[in-house]
């Protein structure tokens, strides 16, 4: 009681250090949580237009397709297989597809393209090309003879809407599998790369095409929360044959987890350095705090007060000052992300054209992910209480005459 | 037995620079109900002596032994118990802590003893009507005179119920109508409570009231003189 009477009333003693101190451990809270929040919502960016938007952020292969994206890597999709992937909960929807290479040919050109056979109605789900379509009209059926084409192919084949595609390659097993389909659209993606070659046919369409009937290549799932995606990994490994593998996002695009986490360590640097910054802050305050005591401190291991105490007292009020500062650090910083959420930054000239060349919008939005403000107060709090742990040890290990002579 | 008893005490400050030799083997002892004023001029060694005495210092050699117990066998620790339990402090000027009320800086200290609440109120609010501040038990230190201060600070060194109180220059900051209601307080309490006081001074005044007084000159007992 005695110990939190002082703390309490020395906290108050000098109200502007108290203020100061708490103003610079909520402005580090706010500039940490903030681009923490700005740098977290990029990359729930990314990941939501490459992974959220294209590849799912689960896929099922027959065992050894990813390594070899092969149709010999291929598998018969049977109702109870796919019954069997839609179970598990938070699966809100399975996209089948079949994919593979040819080459596409107009009158006077000719290119390799990527074929994806998609169905129809599954597939809204996830690309959803119709929502893309820039010119023409989306897929009727699954057995529609048609194709609808990445933004930029029509221009690189010399072709417009309306023609017809002529595709040559090899289809399951070394058929060989030609076809020819009208162009009934174009789809613009968020990546250039589909954008320059990829040629889309109704699931059943592309399965003749391949000589591959009621197969696929893959399955790509749609799930509630992307966060919350390792139980139903598990799930499916359990329950489907071993002759399929399951993957996470993170196993197939390693290098889209690699980049993030190489932007998120440098933005550590720049945050270490904030770190450091503040820590000696804190650490000139509580030495301050300490050396305007030193006398009163003197007095009081003279007069029998147990060093703990002393140490105890000073703890208190520097706990209450972090704690109350990172507090009010995480209110602030907490709407101002919100705010960024809700109203991204928008990008324009050259960065721009750089976010969109990567397949990105051209937006910094903020993410609201609790657990980022959290960390940063956390962090901030320890880093506080870490700096001042030497100085209120050292004002523990005062000696009582030449404390007072001071 | 004595409250004090010191042997031979020396102490030597900078002993591998130069050496400052504070204390040159002082043998004092002081019994219960005394009332002494330690007297010298400026660097004859009654803080170093006052210190060693309270075990606030250490001797380079020599001996205290504070009611039987000596206390070169005492741990950093021990010592501030001892302190806490046995000696009552008056220094100079701001003894108390800002923070604290009067009756809260009086209660200080026996709340570090682990007294009862309700006790170290009832105590504190009566050694500070002795001390004539029951008007002012709810003041800080900041709203209180120098004197008024020494009061309170008196006022702690008692609420511990101490073998003794030591008290270095009590009077220094004060003015002379103060010292004298400081020094009339302290002998009145030293008669009614028997308490044993023992301070340093250069005020002609204060001496003038001491029962004993010894002279340090260049860190030795001069004199010894009893009065009465
Ligand atoms: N911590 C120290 N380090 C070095 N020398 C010291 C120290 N403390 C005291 N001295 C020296 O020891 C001698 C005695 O000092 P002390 O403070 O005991 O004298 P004093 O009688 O209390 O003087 P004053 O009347 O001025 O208070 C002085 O020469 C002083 O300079
Ligand atoms: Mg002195």
């Amino acid at each position: 009681m005695l110990t939190l009477k002082l703390a309490w009333r020395n906290i108050w003693r000098n109200k502007r250090r108290t203020l100061i101190t708490m103003t610079s451990i909520v402005v580090a809270v706010l500039l940490s949580a903030v681009m923490r929040s700005m740098q977290e919502g990029q990359y729930d960016d990314m990941i939501k237009s490459t992974v959220g938007t294209f590849s799912g952020y689960i896929q099922v292969h027959a065992d050894g397709y990813w390594d070899n994206q092969t149709l010999e890597n291929s598998f018969a999709a049977t109702d109870s297989l796919l019954q069997t992937m839609r179970n598990p909960n938070n699966v809100t929807a399975v996209i089948p597809r079949i994919e593979s290479f040819a080459l596409g040919a107009g009158k006077q050109q000719s290119r390799p393209v990527m074929i994806m056979g998609i169905d129809v109605e599954a597939e809204r789900n996830l690309s959803n090309p119709q929502q893309r379509l820039q010119k023409g009209t989306y897929f009727q059926s699954n057995d529609e003879n048609a194709v609808l084409v990445g933004r930029d192919v029509l221009q690189r084949l010399n072709m417009q809407v309306g023609d017809s595609l002529v595709l040559l390659g090899q289809g399951f097993r070394g058929m060989s599998a030609t076809g020819l389909y009208p162009v009934k659209g174009t789809v613009s993606f968020p990546n250039p790369e589909m954008n320059k070659s990829l040629v889309m046919l109704p699931l059943r369409t592309a399965q003749n095409f391949l000589a591959a009937d009621g197969r696929l290549t893959s399955v790509a799932f749609k799930v509630d929360d992307p966060g919350a995606i390792n139980p139903i990994i598990q799930h499916l490994r359990t329950k489907l044959p071993d002759n399929y593998e399951v993957m996470g996002w993170r196993e197939m695009m390693p290098s889209l987890v690699q980049s993030i986490e190489a932007d998120r360590g440098s933005g550590y640097i720049i945050l270490g350095v904030l770190y450091m910054v503040v820590g000696f802050g804190i650490l000139g305050t509580v030495l301050m705090m300490i050396t305007e005591r030193t006398y009163e401190f003197g007095i009081m291991l003279s007069v029998g007060t147990p060093r703990g105490k002393i140490a105890r007292i000073l703890s208190i009020e520097i706990l209450f000052i972090a704690l109350l500062g990172s507090a009010i650090g995480i209110l602030i910083s907490l709407p101002v992300a919100w705010y960024f959420h809700l109203n991204p930054i928008h990008l324009t000239g050259d960065m721009a054209a750089v976010t969109e060349s990567y397949g990105l919008q051209p937006i910094i939005p903020f993410s609201v992910d609790p657990s980022i403000f959290l960390s940063q107060a956390v962090i901030i709090l320890g880093i506080t209480l870490l700096f001042s742990l030497i100085p209120v040890f050292n004002a523990s290990k005062l000696n009582p005459v030449e404390a007072m002579r001071s | 037995m004595a409250v004090i008893e010191t042997t031979g005490l020396t102490k030597v400050y900078n002993a591998d620079q130069v050496p400052v030799h504070a204390l040159r083997g002082v043998d004092l002892t002081i019994e219960k109900g005394e009332f002494t004023a330690v007297v010298g001029p400026s660097g004859s060694g009654k803080t170093t002596l006052l210190n060693i005495i309270s075990g606030l210092d250490e001797p380079t050699e020599g001996r205290t032994i504070v009611q039987g117990t000596d206390l070169s066998t005492l741990s950093d620790r021990q010592l501030i118990d001892f302190r806490l339990h046995h000696i009552g402090f008056v220094f100079q000027a701001y003894n108390l802590i800002p923070v604290l009320t009067a009756i809260e800086n009086v209660a200080f200290v026996m709340q570090m003893q682990g007294r009862p609440q309700k006790e170290c109120n009832e105590t504190s609010r009566a050694l500070l009507e002795e001390v004539g501040l029951a008007d002012k038990i709810n003041k800080r230190p900041s709203e209180l005179s120098g004197g008024q201060q020494q009061r309170v600070a008196v006022a702690r060194a008692l609420s511990s119920k101490p073998d003794f109180v030591l008290a270095d220059e009590p009077t220094a900051n004060l003015d002379s109508v103060s010292s004298g209601e400081l020094l009339d307080m302290m002998l009145e309490l030293n008669e009614k409570e028997d308490m044993t006081f023992v301070f340093s001074t250069h005020d002609q005044r204060v001496i003038d009231r001491a029962r004993r007084v010894v002279t340090l000159v260049d860190g030795k007992i001069d004199k010894d003189e009893l009065r009465e």
